[in-house]
């Protein structure tokens, strides 16, 4: 029994920080973000008290932070880059880069919040979290195949838009 | 240029990747979990098998609350199972309420193996669902009786919260695993269980007031179910609608393979569920104003169902995964339906019976009462009547004999 409760400590000790990145992906607010990343820990604690076996417990606590966020602390509809882009939101991709130097770590998330694409959850696990593939298909629930285009798509779909600013402003 | 692009994108990800919790809130949210965890230890479910204890020789034949014997003696296990299940007790324990002599075999034995025996959260939700369903028919059958005391109530009350919260954690773990399309199926099951009953509930309660004049117990239990029912539909229904949300949302435009089969599993086990209540109207035996209703309803199901099926052609999944969780619903309603109107309606029959019984006897009683009184008033006349009376019955049965 005391093993169980030195795993799940650990587990928060590893993961604490990104499922609070994750929750912050989801709901932009900091102060929601830290209570989503509690209740994960402690809806996950609830369930493996039961006497419950969770085989990957880092795949666990992303799935029970994402349902969490669905139920309980549901983003504000905010708009897509592309539609902010159109209202006039124009961050200057110039050469500088100065505009990515004043960016704090909740812009560039918001940021990336914003992609309207459905890849942005991909590709935020795989290159802001540094989750591997099979990891990605087990917290969304696709296979790894489906991941993987998902993945080559957002680049993709990434490159473009910051390409064709750029262009603009050249 | 790419590699200018690629350097931006890679700022822009490392700054989002710094982003982590502060020193005080991740030492303040670990002293809360540690806390929570202090005061939700692990159920010793699993554990106390292993405490040693003097062990009676007759031990082989029970089966303990923690199922011991399930993995050391599986022959007996089976065969003791198969006892508690088919045994004649258990099985005339199935249709018992509160008060009867077998409800405790029924809650406390039954029960409980089902639910050991069910493999498979799947299956687990289906046997917890069965379960909440069987307390709520036991407090429509003590109303339309009218047999429902305030001990009673609490009795079904505390039970179905506990069924309700054990259905609510299963179906939250096989969406935690992954399966939302299972998890929604198993939510409109509940759904439509927890609809059924509150019409039928809201009927009864309507028909016996009509009777009493004032029933406080009727109206606490009214208050009760209705805050309940109502606040575990609501919760469903937004687990229903988070589930569609998860799956549409994760969904690629180009339709992937895994989208295709959830979308046919859903396909799938709706047409199941009309298919399982058309099947359920055809058998019933029930009112036929009832099997008219029914038949209008699944009507309408079908409808959703056929509606969904267009919209998933077009594309529109959302749209298609609301009709066909709408159509689950009332096809499980519809069908809970009918059996509870069934098992209540056979009780009030059966109570009615033993009214008349209790009824015939005692008029039985008085017209003996009565006879008494006027052969004390004629004692002759009377007595000449007996004897002739019994010279007839013994010739009766001389004839029978000789027969």
């Amino acid at each position: 029994m005391e093993d169980k409760k030195e795993i799940f400590l650990k587990a928060y000790e590893e993961h604490s920080n990104a499922i609070f990145r994750y929750a912050l992906f989801k709901v932009s607010d900091r102060e929601l973000a830290l209570d989503v990343m509690q209740d994960t820990f402690t809806k996950t604690w609830e369930y493996i008290a039961k006497g419950e076996n969770i085989e990957n417990i880092k795949a666990f606590l992303y799935r029970v932070a994402g349902n969490l966020v669905i139920d309980q602390y549901r983003k504000k509809t905010t708009d897509s880059l592309e539609v902010m882009q159109e209202d006039g939101f124009d961050p200057p991709f110039d050469d500088t880069d100065t505009w990515i130097d004043k960016l704090d770590g909740l812009k560039a998330i918001e940021l990336l919040g914003k992609l309207s694409s459905d890849y942005k959850e991909a590709l935020f696990l795989k290159y802001v979290q540094g989750l591997s593939i099979s990891e990605i298909s087990e917290v969304t629930g696709d296979n790894n195949n489906t991941v993987t285009v998902r993945l080559h798509r957002g680049i993709e779909k990434l490159k473009v838009l910051f390409e064709n600013k750029n262009r603009i402003v050249e | 240029m790419e590699d200018q692009l690629n350097k931006k994108m890679e700022r822009i990800i490392n700054k989002a990747k710094a982003t982590t919790l502060s020193e005080q809130e991740k030492a303040e949210s670990l002293k809360m979990i540690e806390a929570f965890v202090d005061k939700n230890p692990i159920q010793n479910l699993h554990f106390e098998t292993e405490q040693k204890s003097v062990k009676s020789p007759y031990s082989i034949l029970f089966i303990t609350g923690k199922f011991n014997a399930f993995t050391k003696r599986p022959l007996v296990t089976v065969l003791a199972v198969l006892v508690l299940l088919t045994g004649s007790g258990a099985l005339a324990s199935q249709n018992s309420i509160p008060g009867d002599i077998l409800y405790p075999l029924k809650v406390n034995v039954r029960e409980p193996v089902e639910s050991a025996f069910a493999l498979g959260t799947t299956a687990e939700v289906y046997v917890e669902t069965k379960h909440a369903n069987a307390r709520l028919v036991e407090a429509e059958r003590l109303v339309a009786t009218k047999k429902l005391d305030d001990k009673t109530r609490l009795l079904l009350a505390t039970n179905f919260e506990k069924h309700t919260k054990k259905i609510n954690d299963k179906i939250e773990k096989i969406r935690n695993s992954g399966k939302e399309e299972i998890a929604l199926s198993a939510s409109a099951d509940f759904e439509g269980s927890l609809s059924a009953h509150k019409v039928l509930i809201a009927g009864l309660l309507r028909s016996s007031s009509d009777d009493d004049d004032k029933n406080e117990d009727l109206e606490d239990f009214k208050n009760l179910l209705d805050d309940n029912l109502i606040a575990i539909s609501n919760n469903n229904r937004s687990r229903v609608n988070s589930t569609l949300s998860v799956m549409v949302n994760s969904e690629d435009d180009d339709n992937s393979d895994d989208d295709n089969e959830k979308s046919d599993e859903i396909v799938k086990n709706t047409e199941q569920k009309i298919e399982r209540t058309l099947k359920f109207i055809k058998e019933n035996k029930g009112g036929a104003e009832a099997n008219v209703k029914a038949e209008a309803d699944i009507k309408i199901a079908l409808d959703y169902f056929e509606e969904g099926k267009l919209k998933l052609k077009k594309g529109l999944k959302s749209e298609a995964y609301q009709l066909f969780a709408r159509a689950s619903v009332l096809a499980e309603q519809i069908k809970v339906t009918l059996y509870s109107q069934n098992v209540i309606e056979s009780s009030l029959n059966h109570s009615l019976d033993l009214d008349f019984e209790e009824k015939r006897s005692t008029d039985d009683d008085d017209r003996e009462d009565s006879e008494n009184e006027s052969s004390q008033n004629d004692n002759e006349e009377s007595n000449k009547e007996v004897d002739s009376g019994s010279e007839q019955e013994i010739t009766i049965k001389l004839d029978s004999l000789l027969k």
